[in-house]
């Protein structure tokens, strides 16, 4: 039996019309969808995945347009339609689930007007108890539990996983042919992730819809789609059963994103070659960059003499400074100075809980507290890099905040060793004040801490620039004025960390949610849920061999 | 903003407006075709001509030069005003915004307070217990002006300050004040500055109403407002006692909000 | 429930602040009132039976709270420029400022919410960029100026109404009606200008959303996506908005009684400063403030019932 495509894109190109030229997203691309496939669409944030799936759906905003080539559905050219047939089609025939649940839905409508509005567009003849029936089914069958009381509730109410899966009801209702998902699991945990995606292919096999799955995480791909294609700066790179592109990847850029993952084969692989290749193919890799946050500069780094731990927070960072700091002074927290008692230790922390007091706006009320934290132990031994895994709301932001200081509500013991540790945020647009030139933000620290003349201080930041390789020219340039050509990739980032490491004599604290970049940097782990760290190993150890239920699971999530 | 066609051309239109009527203030400052307060009973309500470009007024004063006088009052009047409002209201929002807590609470239900009483009226009242005049008309709106501006700058502080570049500071070791001036100001150079004009519009018309009521400028100094009052019952008989000083108000509201629009 | 409650609790002790400070602003601040309004040359002996009578050497809070009684049993003293009660004055010139405000807000309305709507849907377009020079003006006249514009050219170019003959609601209703358009419009246009653009990019905001996206891809249409979505939520800021105008509005318009010589609230509050005549303006001051104050009170209830966010459970 032959399946044919329902959908085929042929010698598709989208562009942005801006001031008489034309800027290419996608290039002449071509490809099918058959019938009650699964395909998956993987490349890197501007790769023109999302552009493709927008021009099927006839959704391109207003400066973009396809230049040429036709998309063709159930014979028909969709680029050729006219609004209103194409309004006919979108919903009843093609559906699309985004990226991101929490605005992907009308705050001030329940949901079950929305996914509602659905039929009243497409099957207008229903009865309105009928539609209700339909409604609270295809609820039902997206994995929501107490539909009657979810039909009358606002998006708000609602967590991230519960949200997709109403979008997913929607998508569904009117059983359309064909699902494009664009990214439907990034904004979601790792755990909620998994869900989804066996939802979408529970769907599929039940109801025959054949799915485009677009994502940047090759994981999400291999897990549910027959067929992939890769897509790299508009043009599709490489095609065909997604079995054979992983086990065979033809071109170059596959590969890449290939070495970027950390497959259980893998890991048992690289045991037995030679350390050196994994530190390689780390170098080449451009893991997909999805926060899309720029590192422009760095700020100051402190000289090799003082052996400062530095806490970092997930990607794209940039690394702060400082000589040298008073011991922080909480309230219940002893943060000593560690007397030579254990030489390899440099922070340790013992059985930490931290309170979050709720800000009530009255006047007279006491502050509720709420503990997230609780009994957290780790320690960080010198020069090593120490991991903090865990999904969001775990706690490790908190950890971090209440380990430099920044959080009031604490008891238990913070120790360290000669001073107080620098934090690195997570956002490098917000950690950096856009309203002054990189020099400024490079002298602060200096001038804050005192003991050096203007000039001394000019000297420093030039000194700077270049070790993290920034020209002498970004001095003078202010954030917003960094953009475009310094992207620099998460793998630059890490590779940049690892660099300052060796030099200055560091050691860090990592804490990520992605389990890839945690596997490329750490030493060691610790696994935060809940607020509690449930297991703490080497690297090799958790990944191989994972003790605890959560460890396990989380594992799970990588292919 | 977007850079639109549209926008770029509001703020050319802007910039030529508003120089347009500066030059009458500036020229102003160094001569007047006649003394703005000199009546001449003999040229009484003439109409524009070549030797009264804007004709006269009921005294005989050559309403040209009024207008030149008029608006560099008008003018100074609406940046003291605003310079006022500005610099206190930024600091009150500022620390609020930045502290929170209950005296935050107070202190903005009292702000909100006023903030949601027409400034006329708020002018009014100040008015009536200090007395009418130029410098307390300054006085007056200025203080009237202080909740607008805090209301702003403080609610810029309350998101900027749980910005990570803030933390950041505050783990390098730098004090409050230093946070709140030095780093976080200059963030909201934007806003102010939107502000700011909104207020100096909001200022040349209240300067006017007020003067228009016979509560602002006092006879016999020119203001634009206090023109147009003075005009009223003789409109009629000679209208560019009032079309040109309204005009001149006009011209430099429209000019700076479409500066603004940018 | 208990969120209004609260906020009914806030409205009256408001209420009650802003009464106390108009007491004081006005009875205290100002110094003797007896002296003001006998004159500097006035003997001691004269001033101080005026005191007396005026109730002056009691204690302050005592005076508030016999004022704050008077003002409940509608008893708001007397006049010192016309020696009538100050009741009989407002209700004279009530029905002018209401009516004006009334017919203020119906213009208001009328003129910016479906121009609003309009050029937001054409955003860019030709239509946007001529309502978008209509606002700018209306916003940039000062509004007496507007005033006098407006009379300048329907009143002594067209002739349509004569300016200054205000004729009285009692005498012919219809008249009146057709003098008051007027300075309604006067009144509306800058106000319609603030709303119009305050609608304006509320609305283009809402469409740039991720949920107008779900809606379009569901298959909706683009006037559907406009009435069924979009304006629901971009109302919301706009709501407060015009709540804050209606409440100018109701204020009374001073500058516009002025300038078309209605004989409102208005222009009886201005007189009265500057005659000093502090038991009008206390009044006049208490009943803009109580207006002010309700209309917040009303807009933060109805924000709980529009807006599905704010909502407590």
């Amino acid at each position: 039996m032959v399946n044919h495509p329902i959908i085929k894109v042929e010698d598709v190109t989208i562009g942005f019309n801006h001031k008489g030229n034309t800027n290419k997203v996608v290039d002449k691309i071509s490809f099918e969808l058959e019938e009650g496939e699964i395909l998956g669409i993987v490349g890197e944030s501007g790769s023109g995945k999302t552009m493709t799936a927008l021009a099927i759906m006839g959704l391109l905003s207003r400066d973009a347009e396809v230049l040429e080539g036709s998309i063709l559905f159930d014979h028909k050219d969709l680029l050729k339609l006219k609004q209103e047939e194409l309004r006919k089609i979108n919903g009843s025939m093609i559906s699309m689930i985004f990226q991101e649940p929490m605005t992907s839905l009308n705050p001030v409508i329940t949901i079950g007007h929305q996914v509602e509005e659905m039929l009243l567009l497409h099957e207008p003849g229903l009865h309105s108890s009928e539609r209700k029936n339909r409604i609270l089914e295809a609820l039902q069958e997206a994995g929501l539990k107490e539909v009657e009381l979810l039909y009358h509730k606002y998006p708000h109410q609602l967590s991230g996983g519960m949200r997709q899966r109403v979008m997913i009801a929607m998508a569904m209702i009117c059983n359309p042919k064909v699902l494009i998902a664009d990214e439907p699991t990034t904004a979601l945990d790792v755990t909620i992730q998994a869900k989804i995606l066996k939802l979408i292919k529970k769907l599929n096999k039940d109801y025959g819809t054949s799915v485009i799955l677009i994502s940047h995480d090759l994981g999400v791909i291999k897990s549910i789609c027959k067929k992939a294609l890769v897509m790299e700066g508009g043009k599709i790179v490489e095609q065909g059963l997604v079995e054979d592109i992983f086990s065979n990847p033809g071109k170059d850029y596959t590969k890449k994103l290939l070495a970027a993952m950390p497959t259980r084969d893998k890991m048992i692989v690289n045991d037995e070659i030679n350390k050196k290749s994994v530190i390689e193919s780390d170098r080449n890799s451009e893991i997909e960059d999805s926060e899309k946050s720029e590192i422009e500069n760095d700020k100051n780094l402190e000289n090799k003499d003082n052996k400062k731990p530095i806490i970092e927070s997930n990607r794209n960072s940039e690394i702060g400074d400082n000589k040298k700091y008073e011991i922080v002074d909480n309230k219940n927290v002893e943060s000593e100075v560690l007397q030579n008692s254990d030489k390899n230790i440099i922070l340790e922390v013992k059985d930490l809980d931290v309170f979050y007091g709720e800000n009530t706006k009255k006047i007279f009320s006491k502050r509720k507290l709420k503990k997230v934290l609780n009994k957290v132990s780790l320690s960080v031994k010198h020069g090593e890099i120490l991991g903090i895994v865990g999904e969001s709301g775990s706690g490790k932001s908190t950890l971090a905040k209440a380990i430099t200081g920044l959080v009031k509500d604490v008891s238990g013991e913070i120790k360290f060793k000669d001073i107080k540790p620098q934090m690195v945020f997570q956002d490098p647009y917000g950690s950096l004040n856009p309203a002054k030139k990189v020099s400024w933000i490079l002298e602060e620290p200096l001038k804050l801490v005192g003991g050096y003349t203007k000039a001394e201080r000019k000297e420093k930041v030039l000194q700077i620039l270049k070790e993290v390789d920034l020209g002498e020219k970004y001095k003078d340039r202010y954030l917003s004025q960094l953009s475009g050509g310094q992207r620099q990739r998460v793998a630059q980032i890490l590779e940049l960390l690892k660099k300052l490491r060796v030099e200055h004599d560091l050691s860090y604290l990592f804490i990520s949610h992605d389990l890839n970049v945690i596997y490329q940097m750490c030493d060691r782990v610790c696994v935060m849920y809940q607020g509690e760290i449930v297991e703490t190993a080497t690297i090799d150890k958790l990944f191989k061999q994972p003790n605890h239920p959560y460890s396990k699971k989380l594992l799970e999530t990588i292919v | 903003m977007k850079k639109t066609k549209t926008n770029n051309l509001n703020f050319i239109i802007g910039i030529a407006i508003i120089s347009f009527v500066l030059l009458f203030i500036i020229v102003g400052l160094f001569y007047t075709p006649y003394d703005p307060n000199g009546m001449d009973v003999t040229a009484k309500n003439m109409a524009p001509s070549l030797s009264h470009p804007f004709g006269t007024d009921n005294f005989g004063r050559d309403v040209l030069s009024r207008v030149m006088e008029g608006g560099r009052t008008t003018f100074f009047v609406a940046l003291s005003t605003v310079a006022i409002g500005a610099s206190f209201g930024t600091l009150l929002g500022a620390f609020t915004g930045y502290y929170g807590g209950w005296l935050d609470e107070i202190l903005m239900r009292i702000n909100d307070g006023l903030a949601s009483f027409p400034s006329i009226l708020l002018a009014l009242i100040v008015v009536s217990l200090i007395g009418p005049g130029k410098y307390n008309i300054i006085v007056a709106l200025g203080i009237i002006f202080i909740p607008s501006f805090a209301r702003v700058i403080r609610s810029e502080y309350i998101t900027l300050k749980e910005r990570d570049f803030v933390k950041n500071a505050k783990l390098m070791g730098a004090s409050d004040l230093r946070i709140m001036f030095v780093h976080i100001l200059p963030n909201t150079k934007a806003i102010l500055l939107s502000t700011i004009t909104i207020g100096f519009n909001n200022a040349v018309i209240a300067e006017a109403g007020m003067s228009y009521l016979q509560l602002g400028v006092q006879p016999p100094d020119p203001s634009l407002g206090r023109m147009l009052a003075e005009a009223g019952s003789y409109m009629f008989m000679s209208p560019w006692c009032a079309i040109f000083p309204g005009i001149m108000i006009v011209l430099t509201v429209i000019g700076i909000s479409l500066i603004n629009e940018r | 429930m208990g969120y209004t409650l609260k906020k009914i609790l806030t409205l009256v002790i408001t209420l009650i602040m802003v009464s106390f400070f108009t007491f004081i602003a006005f009875q205290v601040i100002p110094g003797d009132s007896a002296t003001t309004q006998l004159g500097i040359n006035a003997t001691k002996e004269n001033v101080e039976a005026l005191r007396e009578t005026m109730n002056l050497n009691e204690n302050v809070m005592v005076r508030y709270v016999k004022w704050l009684g008077n003002v409940f049993t509608g008893d708001f003293g007397t006049s010192s420029q016309y020696g009538v009660p100050v009741s009989s004055l407002i209700l004279e010139r009530m029905p002018v400022t209401i009516w004006l405000a009334v017919l203020s807000i119906l213009f208001i309305v009328i003129l910016s919410i479906p121009l609003g709507i309009i050029a937001a849907k054409k955003e860019g377009g030709a239509l946007d960029r001529i309502i978008s020079f209509f606002t700018h003006t209306g916003m940039g006249i000062p509004p007496f100026f507007l005033g006098i514009i407006i009379t300048i050219i329907f009143g002594f170019i067209l002739k349509w109404f004569t300016p200054g003959r205000y004729v009285d609601p009692k005498e012919n209703f219809a008249l009146f009606l057709g003098y008051m358009i007027y300075p309604a419009l006067a009144n509306a246009i800058p106000k319609a200008a603030m709303v119009l653009k305050f609608l304006r990019s509320s609305i283009i905001r809402q469409l740039q959303m991720d949920y107008v996206r779900t809606a379009r891809s569901k298959g909706n249409l683009e006037n559907a996506i406009l009435y069924r979505h979009v304006l629901k939520n971009a109302f919301i800021p706009v709501l407060t908005f015009i709540a804050m105008i209606i409440a100018e509005t109701l204020a009374g318009s001073i500058m516009i009684e002025q300038v078309f010589s209605l004989p409102g609230l208005g222009r009886l509050l201005v007189m009265a400063i500057s005659n000093r005549d502090y038991a009008v303006v206390q009044i006049i001051v208490l009943y803009i403030a109580a207006i002010i104050v309700v209309i917040n009170f009303i807009v933060d209830v109805l924000y709980q019932w529009i807006d599905p966010r704010v909502r407590v459970k």
